[in-house]
């Protein structure tokens, strides 16, 4: 296995681990959203794949 | 979590890199996560390996946060350890549907006066499975019933019918004579109700049945981009690899009868009364827009969303270009965040265009 040096991490890696530890790991555990998780509320027809067509949502009064 | 033997991700679960960050999209729970972008990184470039190797190679400089990431794959089941990574293949990203057209929709007001039975039978032959009816201003029941019967009569292959309706003061009673005799009946959604509910289906109604108090006028009330509308499952990614994941086999016909990829777009392909359905398909200007996949689209091909947002090409920030970004986002893929597109001052001429005013006035 080819070991990688530290100037051939990618940069963004580079960086946020290098210059920015303290706001970059508070930001990472942020970064870990759920997104979606489909449940019966949701908009989403139990047959068909994705939304024909983007009117109603339910909550948004 | 077998940190010296190699890791692979799960086959069903898709990388997406955004500008600022990216996601990981479960498409068999449906499930989605934000990730950072160096987590991508890291993991599209050593996939297979051990992470004590992994560590290694970045000269266990960072084995504090490698952990971390990986606990987190680990726990959320978007990764598992195999010595023998090269029997587990990746997944195909090709998109393939054997109807013509898979999904429709109908618009109806007050004046509609076009012939829908003539629409659904054509609809027939071009295997259509999925139709929306949208009825604007009064609800015309009559018209909504012949529409069920004949499906229920015909045999026809539309599996599964979504109606909007406005309230009206006999709903209840409609809903209940309706949802057993008309089985395609999946989704009942009622606007311009006194109250909002959400009914999901069950032993006594299979339907899906929601209330709200919203009113959507007309067809301009479309086109909303938000997390609510996103789809992360096989299908609906890789059609939106490979397509438009909105208008990809969509046809549709708007409240005066005419004949377009969907309701909301400017052009027109004649009259349902007097055009064929199998015409316009085959006609190329109807179907180029199939092929408007979001990796072609101004900003959202930097999106980590884009393959789960369904898009939209009938409102757009620049209605002159055909790439441009859907104009009801208010999403920023730079920034992260999400805003109020339609207090955006930038996309003002855009709304005017559209004549969008009186859909993004507050109550
Ligand atoms: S930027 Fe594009 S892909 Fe991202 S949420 Fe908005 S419309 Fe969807």
């Amino acid at each position: 296995m080819q070991l990688i040096k530290i100037e051939q991490l990618p940069l963004t890696f580079h960086k946020a681990t290098i210059t920015e530890t303290a706001t970059i790991k508070k930001a990472k555990k942020e970064h870990f959203i759920l997104i979606k998780k489909i449940g019966s509320d949701k908009i989403s027809t139990e047959k068909f794949y994705k939304p024909i067509s983007k009117i109603f949502s339910f909550d948004e009064d | 979590m077998k940190t010296n033997i190699p890791f692979k991700l799960f086959a069903n679960c898709i990388l997406v890199k955004g500008i600022s960050r990216s996601t990981i999209c479960d498409l068999q729970r449906n499930d989605v996560r934000v990730i950072p972008n160096d987590l991508y990184d890291l993991l599209i470039e050593n996939e297979g390996k051990t992470i004590i190797g992994i560590k290694e190679l970045y000269e266990n400089k960072f084995d504090d946060i490698i952990e971390e990431y990986f606990q987190f794959l680990y726990d959320n089941e978007f990764i598992f350890f195999t010595k023998q990574t090269t029997i587990f293949p990746k997944l195909s990203m090709d998109w393939s549907d054997s109807t013509i057209i898979n999904n429709s929709i109908i618009d109806i007001d007050e004046n509609s006066n076009y012939d829908i039975v003539n629409i659904l039978k054509q609809l027939n032959t071009l295997h259509c499975r999925h139709l929306e009816i949208r009825n604007f201003n009064n609800a015309r029941v009559n018209i909504l019933e012949d529409i069920l019967s004949f499906l229920n009569e015909s045999e026809s292959t539309i599996q599964s019918v979504e109606i909007l309706l406005p309230f009206f003061k006999d709903i209840e009673e409609w809903i209940t004579s309706i949802k057993d005799k008309f089985l395609r009946v999946d989704f009942i959604r009622v606007f311009k109700s006194p109250f909002n509910q959400n009914r999901v289906p069950n032993k006594d109604c299979k339907a899906h049945i929601m209330f709200t108090k919203q009113n959507y006028i007309s067809e301009l009330c479309c086109g909303k981009i938000s997390q609510k509308f996103f789809s992360a499952n096989m299908k609906a990614f890789t059609e939106s690899m490979n397509y438009n994941s909105c208008l990809n086999k969509k046809l549709s016909i708007d409240k005066n009868g005419i004949i377009k990829n969907c309701p909301s777009m400017q052009n027109g392909y004649g009259s349902s009364d007097s055009v064929r359905l199998e015409d316009v398909i085959s006609d190329s200007n109807f179907t180029k827009i199939w092929n408007i996949s979001k990796d072609k689209i101004s900003v959202c091909k930097d999106c980590e969303f884009r393959h789960i947002c369904t898009d939209c090409r009938a409102y757009t920030e620049n209605p002159e270009d055909e790439f441009s970004k859907p104009l009801k986002c208010g999403y920023n893929p730079k920034t992260n965040e999400w805003s109020d597109w339609s207090t955006n001052p930038l996309k003002e001429k855009a709304i005017s265009f559209y004549n969008l005013q009186a859909v993004t006035e507050k109550p």
